[in-house]
């Protein structure tokens, strides 16, 4: 019988593997920055946007602030062994993410009914490109949490969790990037 | 060998192991890179016999024009070439096919860091073939807008019909992924996983040369990702991103944006496509001359540099755009200056076969091939970054003949010399090698007399996408010139079948190779034939650098394998 050699498999690999996939998503979410930006310096233009679909913006970005902040009060109970109070943090982050997008779509909806739909405009088309981007990796995002969640039970170490952490984190930093970059 | 039985699905179709997911990549690319041929070799008909019935074919494939290929044909044609031949045939031959096979096993590892991510990897990139493929069941026909597709030309706005374009842009998202996916394993793999002793300056150069690849895949991908999402929004639901002036309905957007994105990621994508092939050869020049690669850590790090150059350097495809005199003068700087390194490693490459045993086999002949053929393409390179050069050259048949010398000539001979260096490795048998010598001769000597005179032809001022040259006075003097390119590639193309007959006649031939045909030294070549499911009996220990030949402290042989110890 062959020897399966690998060495450390799950934890270093994973982490590598996470931050080369970020990377990438850094270069994705750079790029549509960049091209925002290349639109707003070629029409001379600004992008002003209603005080309600800002305060919305806003709104969401607590959303997922506080999702971040629940996930890390369920990491700590994770590492003191609560299982319990592990899943409930845990459920409450997926609800946070789910939040976030039913507050994105809202968020559309009333900025089409404000007239700014889709294809009115160079920078408002950025700014529906750039969510829902940010909105399929949300997806994403919370794709992994419930993976989380099912598996939970089975857990010996805390990297799993510490991986889908930094996801988490990670997407909601770049949403905060996205969104100041929308608004200055 | 594995201990647990496999059914033939798990084993061929969804297999996880990067071997198998290798010959998959392998037979993707050779049937796309035939595919990419035989359009090459309508449009070189076209361009020596203009607006003459393709013989055998053509009154098959086109009967309404009377087996003439007509302008629209002609535009689907080298647009889907280029295509191919880019993102279908020299990726997954290169990267896919060689980057899965040799990582693993040349740095002593398993399999690759995320086996399912890989299974992943290919299948995206076969549904990214069928998307592209089903675009010839359109009655408007392919994307047509050139392989670079720049707007307004490949929105609906810009006159090309149908849905050809859409599909395209599809296609090649689905492509990007499954290189993402590929780059982010080859990345950790070669971070992480590499046996004890083999540090980064033990590693062969060709993974070195993965290595650097996969990073700018994972940069750079991601890139021509956002822009052809964006590019995907103006196709389908309206959006002006890349529409300007009178195609705009509103506020302009900016054509030149796509452009930059482009060739952000475009720039790159070149050495994306040759790093793998300078790897490779450094390592075979060394094996078949039985001597040391001459300055292995100036090659490697010349490499790096060039591969961060490679990032900074995009606008010398767009000198001609109007950009500012400055703005230009600095992508030319920085653009001469990876001439540097290159001349580096080159060096190194001729230092490495100076006074050495050479050994002409198969493999070999096509890595002094590409000594030969990418000298003359980086050369000619200067020419194009030079901007007072490139006013005069730019889209005319001279950057053609440039790129196929760097892209088309290098990348096949590094590939060729691959396939047969590694196929006693792939299919226990080697290739033949009269019929591989038949092979090269005959490639070099048509695949140079095409591409030189391309670089003529530009220079005489002949334009690379015009449809039938004979509709010009001034290209008249060169309709000699062109059927002549027409009937060498021609030949070019014949000759390529005599590889693939060879390739299919030696896999099915009795005669096993011997399990390290060519004395080499990485872990590779370390155990029998097949290699089982997890590649090592036991973690090899690296004692050694990749090119220990012709040690003067060894009596009996003239190698030392990597996992080897000397006993003196």
């Amino acid at each position: 019988m062959p020897v399966f050699i690998l060495q450390n498999k799950d934890k270093d690999l994973s982490i590598i593997g996470l931050v080369i996939t970020m990377a990438s998503i850094v270069m994705l979410f750079g790029t549509l920055i960049s091209s925002f930006y290349v639109l707003k310096i070629r029409m001379m233009g600004q992008l002003t946007l209603p005080n309600i679909i800002i305060q919305l913006g806003i709104a969401n970005t607590v959303i997922l602030l506080i999702s971040s902040i629940t996930f890390i009060f369920s990491e700590n109970m994770f590492r003191k062994n609560k299982l319990n109070n592990y899943s409930f943090w845990l459920l409450m982050t997926i609800f946070g993410g789910i939040f976030f997008l039913i507050g994105q779509m809202y968020l559309w909806n009333k900025m089409t009914q404000l007239g700014i739909g889709i294809t009115k405009g160079q920078l408002s088309d950025m700014f529906y490109l750039m969510s829902g981007a940010h909105g399929l990796h949300i997806i994403a995002g919370i794709v992994a949490l419930i993976w989380l969640q099912s598996t939970s039970k089975k857990l010996t170490t805390n990297h799993r969790v510490n991986l889908v952490g930094i996801f988490w984190h990670f997407l909601g930093f770049l949403w905060f990037v996205l969104f100041a970059v929308i608004l200055f | 060998m594995s201990g647990h039985q496999k059914s033939f699905w798990t084993k061929y179709i969804f297999s996880t192991d990067h071997k198998m997911i290798a010959k998959q990549f392998l037979w993707l690319g050779m049937f796309f890179l035939f595919f990419g041929g035989a359009l090459a070799m309508l449009i070189r008909w076209q361009l020596g016999y203009p607006e003459q019935p393709v013989p055998l074919i053509g009154n098959w494939m086109w009967p309404g024009d009377g087996g003439i290929i007509n302008p629209d044909i002609y535009n689907q044609m080298f647009t889907m070439h280029g295509t191919i031949m880019i993102f279908w045939a020299i990726t997954p031959l290169l990267i896919g096919a060689f980057g899965n096979f040799i990582i693993p096993l040349q740095i002593g590892a398993g399999d690759m860091a995320f086996p399912k991510l890989n299974l992943f990897s290919f299948w995206t990139m076969f549904l990214a073939s069928l998307i592209l493929l089903s675009s010839y069941l359109l009655p408007t026909g392919t994307a047509a807008g050139g392989w670079t597709s720049y707007p307004p030309l490949s929105s609906p706005a810009g006159g090309i019909p149908g849905l050809g374009q859409t599909i395209w842009t599809v296609a090649l998202i689905f492509m990007g992924v499954s290189s993402m996916m590929g780059a982010i394993n080859y990345i950790t793999t070669v971070v992480r996983m590499r046996a004890p002793g083999m540090d980064y300056f033990k590693m062969p150069l060709s993974v070195w040369g993965l290595f650097l690849t996969s990073i700018l895949n994972a940069v750079f991908v991601p890139v021509i990702a956002a822009g052809l999402v964006m590019l995907l929004l103006d196709q389908t639901i309206g959006t002006e991103f890349f529409l300007a002036g009178r195609l705009a309905s509103g506020d302009p957007g900016d054509p030149l944006l796509f452009q930059h994105v482009f060739w952000i990621f475009g720039h790159p994508e070149v050495y994306i496509l040759i790093l793998p092939v300078w790897g490779i050869i450094s390592d075979l020049l060394s094996v078949f001359s039985r001597k040391p690669a001459f300055g292995y850590r100036v090659t490697a790090i010349a490499m790096c540099t060039v591969t961060a150059l490679s990032t900074l350097v995009w606008g010398h495809h767009m000198y001609t755009t109007g950009m500012s005199p400055l703005l230009g003068k600095s992508f030319m700087f920085l653009t001469l200056l990876i001439s540097i390194p290159s001349a580096m490693f080159f060096l190194n490459w001729l230092g490495t076969m100076w006074k050495g045993s050479i050994h002409f086999t198969s493999p070999m002949l096509f890595s002094i091939g590409v000594i030969w053929v990418f000298g003359l393409g980086g050369l000619t390179g200067l020419y194009n970054a030079t901007i007072t050069a490139d006013i005069y050259l730019h889209d005319t048949m001279f950057v053609v003949g440039h790129f196929h010398y760097t892209l088309a000539a290098s990348v096949m001979f590094g590939s060729f010399a691959a396939i047969y260096f590694w196929f006693p490795r792939m299919f226990g048998r080697k290739l033949d090698s009269r019929l591989g010598k038949i092979h090269f001769w005959g490639t070099f000597i048509s695949i140079n007399f095409v591409f030189f005179n391309m670089m003529v032809l530009g220079y005489a001022g002949h334009h690379r996408r015009i449809y039938n040259p004979s509709e010009y006075s001034f290209l008249e003097p060169l309709t000699g010139l062109n059927e002549w390119i027409s009937i060498f590639s021609f030949l070019l193309g014949v000759f390529q079948v005599v590889f693939l007959i060879n390739m299919v006649w030696s896999m099915f031939k009795k005669e096993r190779s011997p399990q390290n045909p060519w004395k080499a030294t990485t872990l590779e070549w370390t155990m029998d034939y097949p290699i089982p499911h997890g590649n090592f009996e036991e973690t090899p220990l690296v004692h050694n650098g990749p090119h220990e030949y012709s040690r003067p402290d060894i009596k009996d042989r003239d190698w030392l394998g990597q996992n080897e110890r000397i006993t003196v």
